[in-house]
């Protein structure tokens, strides 16, 4: 069951105030990546700021944000267990995803509502083979 | 009434705090296994809600140490799960914890009345 409405608008400020950082965290591990600094550390760091973002926005009803975090997740999920290689096009999907997602907070922020991500999931399922 | 939230998503653990507090429940709360587990023992909680996923001690690690310190027969713990998650919560269960919650997706009124239920056992 989501909030009620009442309580959407009671804890999007909450909301805005850490899922700001969990994208931060995201854009940081993915362009470290793409320096060629993959760690064990910011790969943990990254599935679980991905996870926490999925959360707290399906529990907030932003279904764009939460199927793109979602996915993201899933993908370091599948680092974590070394099933994933973490090549160029994936890294360069991987930082797209986290562009779109601080983009569409962004657009929550402004009131102007979550902005679609079906081409950042599409093209991160594509590279990946993982499907949302 | 006394609850212990382990949670490292300050936006989970302010809701849930919040909402518990609603209930005249006294709240105690932590944003890590490692910090969450040194509090059990001070604060004696009727009831723990934890979360699995998180920095420095994740979830099945404190109930690994709630077994090893006789802690899992004394408080219920719940832990927060997501979808997806089922495995974990499995996992979860064998380590003692009594059932899980849906952080997302979650009715408040279930969730107290599953916390007054066990916490009278």
């Amino acid at each position: 069951m989501p909030l009620t409405p009442d309580d959407q608008v009671k804890y999007k400020s909450l909301y805005l105030q850490t899922a700001k950082p969990y994208i931060n965290e995201l854009q940081n591990a993915f362009t470290l990546f793409s320096q060629g600094n993959v760690t064990p550390e910011e790969i943990e760091i990254a599935h679980r700021a991905a996870h926490s973002l999925t959360s707290q926005s399906n529990m907030m009803s932003y279904t764009q944000i939460a199927k793109l975090a979602s996915l993201v997740e899933k993908v370091m999920k599948a680092k974590v267990d070394n099933q994933l290689e973490l090549t160029p096009e994936v890294v360069a999907a991987l930082k797209a995803a986290a562009d779109t997602l601080f983009n569409t907070v962004a657009s929550i922020e402004n009131d102007t509502g979550e902005t679609d991500v079906a081409t950042g999931v599409e093209n991160l399922s594509k590279v990946t083979q993982i499907l949302i | 009434m006394k609850v212990l939230l382990i949670e490292d998503d300050n936006f989970f653990r302010e809701f849930y705090s919040t909402k518990l507090k609603e209930k005249n429940i006294e709240v105690e709360t932590a944003p890590d296994g490692e910090i969450g587990f040194s509090k059990i023992a001070v604060f004696n909680p009727d009831l723990i809600l934890l979360d699995i996923i998180m920095p420095k001690k994740d979830g099945f690690e404190v109930l690994k140490e709630m077994g090893q310190a006789g802690f899992i027969t004394k408080i219920p713990v719940l832990v927060f799960s997501t979808l997806g998650q089922e495995k974990d919560v499995e996992k979860a269960r064998l380590l003692g914890a009594k059932g899980y919650v849906n952080k997302s997706f979650f009715d408040f009124d279930k969730l107290y009345a599953r916390i007054i239920e066990l916490s009278k056992r």
